[in-house]
Order: structure tokens, then C-alpha cells, then sequence
């Protein structure tokens, strides 16, 4: 019986140290500005969305498992602030993904990071925690451009109401490209 | 103890590296932006969305959500579980029933000790849910389906299932998924938030999303031919993982767009564990050793030095395969006599700088195969079309393959239910072979048909070696002569447009149309042939850019040309497919291509068509756009554009002095003038009548006219106004409009003015909305023909246009 709880303890304690259990986790926080990037002046109103995951790892891979997300808007000088956030769950076998994935989304503008005239992107498109940064978006001059830049919302494992804001400025863009918008879902 | 110990440990030890990995590419970022880009870059995907009614393309809804989220869900889903992705790997030297994944850890972490390749998952039918063969179960019922929601329901289906095999032939472009290499590392360490162990391929794309290029190769035309005959994989989609042709010893056959991708993908790349090992190739025959000066890791401000091996021979060749190993150097100069045995000391790695050169390679040719996925999974066309002699309908393969199956009718009765009216089976050959036609197939109407004349046609059957194919058409029954003339418009890609004023700027478009026609047709640029009926094509520009350029005639390239402004090209006088591509890739554009515009000579109709999109894009910088309008005619003083389908599409952002439109609205008539300095190539251009008669702006009477750019344009407002309106055609589309224009051949040399394209802005200046694209199909009507079309007052056209724009498109522009 000792065997057996001492070899139980083992395990879970390799299991702990060696593959993961996701369940404490802290972010952020995340501040900057955002910015056209030609002009320099600031964007008001631009979504600032940042998404985490755990995880795990599968025979085909490392795979993203949503955790939760925070939103906001920047406001009149272009600035924006996500706040500290600690995330506990109980994942088995999931690591904490250290790099939230952020979009930044102003209708008419690249998006963070998916256009590649951003300036700057940083790894994994994500931002660094406690770091001023200031995000240059490009201002679209085509309609082709903007119709390959608005699709930058977050895959459908993240529940709308968590980016209610950029659901809505995408929806602006939508209709601004004479698309039909999306019904909200909430 | 001893023995406890190690028994403990072992076990131990199991769970501790149950979770081996070969890591595939992001879900959220690369497989995501793969999938989107290759869904838009499917030219056949983009012809059925237009045919099944999704106006607005990949970016229509379908069961709530874009198309093209649907295909991005499922580049993730495909990853839904944990051991799902057991199936994610492709040896393509083993056989198709070998090439799995094989690691008993694995098949003991999983329960599950089958080893099926990517290949064969893909055409899974017992336990994929989301493979090839269900993603056609799901099409058909988005044809077939009883209700609207249940056919929304299914063709979201299909598009998911559709992008979870991208996801599987995404991964075959993988080094460590076809290369059987599984890891452990990098792995996050829990409460640390920190990754250990090397990067690999794909965590070095997971962290680089700005070094990726998702613009996509062009597969070869041929790849679905030269797909294996197995029974564990018998759709040709094989293809695009394995054709059996790398053995593992031929490299110099692993090369090209007309191989698998998971052949060219194993033969040419290492995956983290395989360097030099495990696999014939590469060999260290294969590389060279080259220095490179690279960004300093532990000083990005400066440069090192660093040795690679540069693949130079056996299969591709030009990009640094691995790092030199350090201990190489010292190991030739301190144990010469001991270099035989280097390869076990030295140990080259792959590094950031590799890995750049693999994703340069290998990303986009996983978009490129997962978009000829797709266009072989929406290939099949079938037309239906009354018979000639009156008596009924004929069905026409208009697809290279030969169909033998079921062909059905269906129709929306007035309950809203979908019903069958008519089916039958019987076969067609393909196209070419002149066999392509059915009998006259008689059926009697439905009297409770919501709308009379609209059916859908669905085929179930084999589509060339395909068994099970799903084929879907919407026939159309009751046009007098306006549908054949061109079936697809393609939108354009302007990149670059904006930084070189005042360079030409036409010749930058990404262009791409197709139709058919009786006459010929214009796609892309200027140039000309003629069909033996006197009809012409003209093509500009691709004298300058003949790489830039492919045109096609009955799905055939014609080979080997240099466009020039006076070629001819003898065409038969049978209605000829055509049509003209640009080359996307060469700016680096993802998207389908194009603006284009189709014009016909004077045809069997007595009348010359055209059919354009007119990007009415406005910005700052006074800057000129691109506009396709009425393609005047040496000779011919004066034509009339009767537009049949409009698609007016978009309001603008914000403008500094009001939008154009605004603009123009709120100037005396004779004020709304634009100048065209900047058409550089020359237009004739009346685009102005357009958007003004749209938006109840009374045409100015005349417009200024302007000589400017290498060359000189003239314009003319419209003075309105004929409309047409085709209710059996364009039902869903409305009305027309006419504006006439004027061609003033005597300021223009003949091979200085193009095809209408200018470059307009308004006086000043002056910033400009965005009003979309304006895509049109309008008949160019010499004068005589005037009197065949019916005249409608302004009012009516006002009528019909708030109608549309109030339901779909911009109700806030009335």
C-alpha cells in the first residue's frame, strides 16, 4: 500500500513538473498606445483584445485550449490599459500558453499583428507584459486590403461577449465594405 | 528497493513522456491564415459561391459566420482533440498503409493502435467525421437540403470538414510530420511561464507570424493525374500528399508543383531529429557549407558570422538546410583521421534563419495545395439550357472529366421546402470530347415554385475518378442573351497602386475574368485576336508582362506567347471559354484575382459586350483610380452602356471634405468635374454617370476634359439615361443603367488609349471615400441597336436602386 501512494505521489509529481497541470497563471499587465502610422497621431476607439490559452500536447502536437480574454478600446490619446489578470483552472496535462494573442482592430486600419505593415510585431503577436508600447497601424488605401484585413477576430472557441467591441468595429467594417454584418450574438 | 525503484520509475517515466509531440503548425495563427488564404485564393470555390448566390464571395454568411471563418474553424478543429492529430503524419516513402505515424507510446496514450497516414485520415470514412468524402455528404445536403437552415447548416459543414483536410495537407508541408519525428520540446513550464527545450519549426512560425508569406504557389494542372490507384485512398486528392514517385532515393524527382507535398516536403528539409539521419535525403552530398551573416542573437544591433549547410543538389535547391555543427571545425582539424566518423560528433541544428528559409518554401505551398484542394472539390460545372429545338432542356458537362451518375432537379416551392422535379441518370463526356451534351430532357414545371424558372441542378455520381462526386448548378432558363457572356468577374488586387504615381498604373492589377462568349473578350490588360468570324480579343499590356499574364481558351493555356498589341489570335466562331489571369503571386496578393474586363466585338448578337468591375475607390492624396467603363471604339462616335447587374457595394470611411459622392451632390452640376492627369495608359472613362445616376445626381452635362499622365484621356458625363432591367436574368439584381459616352478617337493614338481604364480625382485636394466596387455587366449598344431595350424613367431607376441598397448594401447612402 506505501508502494502504492508513494508511487502514486511520484507520478503526480513528475505529471506536475514533466507535462503540466495548468492551474494558476498570471498576466499582464499590458499598456500602450496605438498610433496611424504615417501621422503618428493616436486612434481613438481601436479594440484591443487579448486572448490566452493553455497547452497540451497531443501525437500531432502542442495544442491551444481558450482560457479567457480581456478587451478594451484605446481611448482619446490612443492609449490603452489591460489590466493584471490571474487565471486559475485545473487543466491535466496543459501547460499555460505565456503568450496571450492580442489583435489590434481601428476600421480602415492594419490590423495587429496580421498585417505585415504593423509596426512593431512582437513574438507570437503577442505584447510584452509591463512594457509601455507604442503599435503603428497602417492606414488601407484599397478596398482589397481591407477586405484581407478584416477578418482578425479570434477563432470560434472564443465566445463573442468576450470581444464585444471588436465583434462591433468589425461589423462597422463589414458594412463599411458593403458586406452584410453579422447579427450579435448576445 | 533497487527494483521498486526502477519499477516506479519507469512507470513513471511513461506518463512523463506520453505527451510526445511532433508540433504542427499554430491553430490560431498559421493554420487560421493558411486556411483563409487558400479558401480565397480557389478560383472554383469563388465561381460556386457567385453561381449558389453568395454575392459577397468568401465574405458572405452562411449558417451566421463568413464563409471564410469556417475554413479558418477548421484548420483548428481538425486539432479538436488531443489524439486526433495521431493521424497527422505522412511518411511518403512507406506505403499509404504504412506511412502513419508508428510510436506505441503514443498508441498506448491514445487507445488506439491504428496507424493511418494524413492521407488516408482524409478520406476516412468510418471514424472522420470531417473528411473529404463526408465533406461531400455535407455539400449535397446543402443543395438538397428541405430548408434554408438546414442547407446554411450543411454548407457550413462543408466548409469546416473542407478546411480540416487543408489542416492534414497543411501539415504534409510539414518537415516533422512526414519524416515520422516526434518531440517533447519546447514544452511550457507550469507556474514559470516560460518554454524549455529548442524551438522547432513550427514554434519558430508560432513566434514569427511577420516572416511568413501566405501568398501560395500555383500547383500544376495536371497533379490530380498522376494520383495513385489505392483503395485505402481512392479520391485523386492523394495526389497532393503522394503519387509513389519519391522513393526516398530520388530526390531530383521531388521537386516542382506537380509533386506531393509531402514527397517534395521529406526530401528536402530535415526535421529536428532527422538531420542527416534516419532518411537518404538530404545527404551531406546534398549541401555546401556557406557563411552568412546574420542578425547577432545576443546583439541584435550587430552581425555574426555563422556556417550553414546551403542545399545545393538532390531535388530543390538555394536555402541553408541546417546549421554547421560547432564541433565540425575543431573535429577536421584536430581528428582528421577520425572524420569518417564526424557525423556522429558534429551536430548541426536548425535555427531561426533555417527555419525562415523552410517557411519561404513550405508555407506557401501549403496554401497553394489546400486552395487546388479546394478547386478540385468545386470543379465540376454543368450547365442546363433550353434545347434548340424548343422541345425541352439540354444538361452540358462543362467540366474536363466525364460524369456517369444521377442528375436532379430541384426547385423552392412556395412552403419554403426544397423538392425534387425531375431526375435521371444517365452519363456525359467531358467537355473536349464533343460528347459533352445530353438528350433533350423534358419535365413539367411545379405550379407551387416560389420562383418560377429557378431550379437547382445537382449531380451524385463519378466525376472522372472521383466516385461520389457532388456537382451543383442553378439554371438559367429564360434569358434572351445576356447571361453567356461572361460567367465570372474577377475583383482586382491594387497593391502597390499607391506608391508609384505617376507610373502607369493598370499594368500592376492582378486580373483575372472568364466567360463565354461568341466574340472574344478583354481580361486584364490589351492585347488582340480574332476569331474567324471576325471577332477580337485584345489584350494590353502583356507584351511588357508576358509572365505576368496566362490566357486561356477552353481551359488551355495558349502557349508560349508574347502578347503585343498587334497579334491576332484566330479563335473558332463556336462560343469559346476563356479566360485571363494575372499572376497574384507576383505581388505578393492572396486573393483571387482581379479586376477584368470583357468586351466583345460586334457577335452574333449584333451588339459588342462587356462586362467589368469598377473599383470606385476613393482616398487621399488626390490619387487617381483605376476605372473600367465603356470600351469605345475607333470609328464608333458614340455607345451606349446599358448595365445589367450592379453590385454596388460599400459606403466610405471617414473623409476630410466629404466623400465624393457627397461631393458631387452637393456642387452645381457643372462644377462636378474630374480631371484624369494620372492616366498614364489614357482613358475614355464616364464613371461618373454611373455613381451619379446611383445616387440621384443629376449627370453633369459635361465634364471636364484633360490631357495628362504619358497620354490623354477625354470624358464625357453621361446624359442619362436608358435603364434595363431583365427581371428573369438579374431578378436579384436589379436594374440598369444607361449613360452614354462619348469616344473622341481624334485626341488618342490607337495604341495609346486603353480599354477605358483612367485615373480620376476630383479638383483639389480632396479626400475620397471608399464606394466599392461597382461591378457591372453592361452591353455596349452601337446606336441603331438603341431601340431593343426598354426605356425606363430616372425615377424608376431611383425606385429600384433604394430598394436594393435599403436591404443589402448601403442604407445608409439614401
Amino acid at each position: 500500500m506505501k508502494d502504492f501512494i508513494k508511487l502514486g505521489c511520484t507520478a503526480l509529481i513528475m505529471l506536475f513538473l514533466g507535462t503540466g497541470c495548468a492551474i494558476i497563471s498570471h498576466y499582464g499587465p499590458y499598456y500602450g498606445k496605438v498610433v496611424d502610422a504615417e501621422t503618428k497621431e493616436p486612434l481613438e476607439g481601436a479594440a484591443v483584445l487579448a486572448v490566452y490559452y493553455t497547452t497540451s500536447s497531443g501525437p500531432g502536437g502542442s495544442l491551444s485550449h481558450y482560457l479567457d480574454a480581456q478587451e478594451t478600446v484605446t481611448d482619446k490619446n490612443g492609449e490603452f490599459r489591460i489590466p493584471p489578470l490571474t487565471v486559475t483552472t485545473f487543466r491535466v496535462l496543459h501547460g499555460f500558453d505565456a503568450h496571450p494573442l492580442f489583435t489590434i482592430f481601428k476600421p480602415g486600419y492594419g490590423a495587429y499583428p496580421n498585417h505585415k505593415d504593423v509596426k512593431p510585431i512582437f513574438p507570437y503577436g503577442s505584447l510584452p507584459p509591463k512594457q509601455y508600447v507604442t503599435i503603428e497601424l497602417p492606414k488601407l488605401k484599397t478596398r482589397e486590403e481591407r477586405l484581407l484585413n478584416y477578418g482578425c477576430d479570434p477563432l470560434s472557441d472564443v465566445p463573442e461577449t468576450k470581444y464585444k467591441n471588436l465583434f462591433r468595429l468589425i461589423q462597422e467594417e463589414r458594412k463599411t465594405l458593403g458586406l452584410e454584418p453579422q447579427k450579435e450574438p448576445w | 528497493m533497487i527494483q521498486r525503484f526502477l519499477r516506479n520509475l519507469v512507470i513513471v517515466c511513461f506518463v512523463f513522456l506520453l505527451p510526445l509531440s511532433a508540433f504542427p503548425y499554430d491553430q490560431n495563427t498559421v493554420h487560421k491564415k493558411i486556411n483563409e488564404a487558400a479558401s480565397r485564393r480557389s478560383t472554383n470555390l469563388a465561381a460556386v459561391l457567385q453561381t449558389l448566390g453568395f454575392d459577397q464571395g468568401m465574405d458572405s454568411l452562411v449558417n451566421g459566420k463568413a464563409i471564410y471563418k469556417w475554413f479558418q474553424d477548421g484548420g483548428k478543429l481538425e486539432d479538436e482533440t488531443d489524439c486526433r492529430s495521431k493521424f497527422h503524419f505522412h511518411d511518403p516513402t512507406k506505403s499509404f498503409d504504412q506511412a502513419g505515424l508508428s510510436n506505441i507510446a503514443i498508441d498506448t496514450w491514445c487507445g488506439n493502435y491504428n496507424h493511418r497516414s494524413s492521407l488516408v485520415w482524409a478520406q476516412d470514412t468510418a471514424d472522420n467525421h470531417w473528411s473529404w468524402q463526408q465533406a461531400r455528404l455535407y455539400y449535397l445536403g446543402a443543395l438538397t437540403g428541405a430548408t434554408n437552415d438546414l442547407r446554411e447548416e450543411k454548407l457550413a459543414s462543408t466548409f469546416r470538414a473542407l478546411g480540416q483536410v487543408m489542416h492534414l495537407v497543411s501539415d504534409a508541408s510539414v518537415p516533422a510530420h512526414v519524416r515520422n519525428d516526434i518531440h517533447i520540446f519546447p514544452r511550457p513550464i507550469p507556474g514559470l511561464n516560460i518554454q524549455i527545450g529548442r524551438p522547432t519549426y513550427e514554434s519558430w512560425a508560432k513566434a514569427n507570424p511577420n516572416k511568413l508569406s501566405y501568398g501560395g504557389v500555383q500547383i500544376g494542372e495536371s497533379i490530380f493525374k498522376e494520383a495513385v490507384n489505392n483503395n485505402i485512398a481512392p479520391v485523386p486528392i492523394s495526389a497532393l500528399w503522394d503519387q509513389n514517385k519519391y522513393t526516398g532515393y530520388n530526390p531530383a524527382d521531388a521537386v516542382g508543383t506537380n509533386i506531393g507535398i509531402a514527397e517534395y516536403t521529406n526530401a528536402n528539409f530535415f526535421s529536428e531529429d532527422t538531420i542527416f539521419k534516419n532518411f537518404t535525403y538530404p545527404s551531406r552530398d546534398s549541401v555546401t557549407q556557406v557563411s552568412y551573416e546574420i542578425n547577432d542573437p545576443r546583439n541584435p544591433s550587430g552581425n555574426v558570422l555563422r556556417e550553414y549547410y546551403q542545399k545545393i543538389a538532390h531535388g530543390d535547391t538555394g536555402y541553408r538546410l541546417a546549421t554547421v555543427g560547432f564541433l565540425k571545425d575543431y573535429l577536421f582539424t584536430f581528428l582528421p583521421d577520425q572524420v569518417i566518423t564526424l557525423s556522429l560528433f558534429e551536430k548541426p541544428a536548425l535555427d531561426g534563419e533555417v527555419y525562415g528559409d523552410y517557411a519561404a518554401r513550405l508555407v506557401p505551398r501549403a496554401v497553394g495545395y489546400s486552395a487546388g484542394l479546394l478547386d478540385y472539390f468545386f470543379r465540376g460545372k454543368l450547365e442546363m439550357a433550353p434545347s434548340e429545338d424548343g422541345e425541352g432542356y439540354v444538361i452540358e458537362n462543362k467540366t474536363e472529366e466525364d460524369m456517369n451518375g444521377t442528375f436532379e432537379l430541384y426547385y423552392d416551392a412556395t412552403d419554403n421546402q426544397r423538392k425534387q422535379c425531375w431526375s435521371a441518370s444517365f452519363a456525359l463526356g467531358a467537355l473536349s470530347s464533343g460528347n459533352n451534351k445530353s438528350d433533350t430532357i423534358t419535365f413539367t414545371p411545379p405550379t407551387d415554385a416560389k420562383e418560377p424558372d429557378k431550379y437547382m441542378l445537382v449531380f451524385q455520381g463519378k466525376l472522372g475518378n472521383e466516385d461520389h462526386a457532388v456537382v451543383g448548378a442553378i439554371p438559367c432558363f429564360g434569358g434572351p442573351f445576356l447571361l453567356p457572356v461572361v460567367t465570372k468577374i474577377g475583383k482586382s488586387s491594387w497593391r502597390g497602386f499607391y506608391d508609384e504615381l505617376p507610373e502607369p498604373r493598370w499594368k500592376d492589377y492582378a486580373m483575372w475574368a472568364e466567360g463565354i462568349f461568341y466574340g472574344m473578350a478583354v481580361g486584364g490588360g490589351y492585347g488582340k485576336a480574332q476569331t474567324e468570324s471576325g471577332h477580337k480579343i485584345e489584350v494590353f499590356g502583356m507584351d511588357k508582362y508576358p509572365a505576368t499574364f496566362k490566357f486561356f481558351v477552353n481551359d488551355i493555356q495558349m502557349p508560349g506567347r508574347i502578347w503585343s498589341y498587334d497579334d491576332h489570335f484566330a479563335l473558332t466562331g463556336q462560343p469559346e471559354t476563356w479566360r485571363v489571369e494575372g499572376d497574384a503571386d507576383k505581388y505578393g496578393v492572396p486573393s483571387p484575382p482581379s479586376t477584368a474586363l470583357a468586351i466583345t466585338q460586334p457577335s452574333e448578337y449584333g451588339f459588342p459586350y462587356a462586362a467589368v468591375t469598377i473599383p470606385i475607390l476613393y482616398s487621399t492624396h488626390q490619387s487617381g483610380y483605376p476605372y473600367t467603363l465603356c470600351l469605345p471604339q475607333e470609328g464608333v462616335p458614340a455607345c451606349t452602356l446599358i448595365v445589367t447587374d450592379i453590385r454596388f457595394v460599400a459606403e466610405g470611411t471617414d473623409s476630410v471634405q466629404g466623400d465624393w459622392l457627397d461631393y458631387a451632390k452637393t456642387l452645381p452640376v457643372n462644377k462636378s468635374s474630374f480631371n484624369s492627369d494620372y492616366s498614364s495608359s489614357v482613358g475614355s472613362h464616364v464613371g461618373c454617370a454611373f455613381a451619379g445616376s446611383l445616387m440621384k445626381w443629376p449627370i453633369a452635362p459635361e465634364l471636364i476634359t484633360k490631357e495628362g499622365g504619358s497620354g490623354s484621356a477625354s470624358q464625357r458625363g453621361a446624359s442619362v439615361v436608358r435603364v434595363y432591367n431583365n427581371p428573369t436574368l438579374f431578378q436579384w439584381h436589379y436594374i440598369g443603367v444607361v449613360s452614354t459616352c462619348e469616344w473622341q478617337p481624334a485626341i488618342v493614338s490607337p495604341l495609346s488609349w486603353s480599354p477605358g481604364v483612367g485615373y480620376q480625382w476630383a479638383e483639389g485636394d480632396h479626400q475620397f471615400k471608399h464606394y466599392g466596387d461597382l461591378g457591372l455587366k453592361f452591353v455596349i449598344v452601337g446606336t441603331p441597336l438603341e431601340a431593343i431595350f426598354d426605356t425606363y424613367e430616372f425615377t424608376k431607376i431611383e425606385q429600384a436602386v433604394t430598394m436594393e441598397l435599403t436591404s443589402h448594401y448601403a442604407p445608409e447612402l439614401l
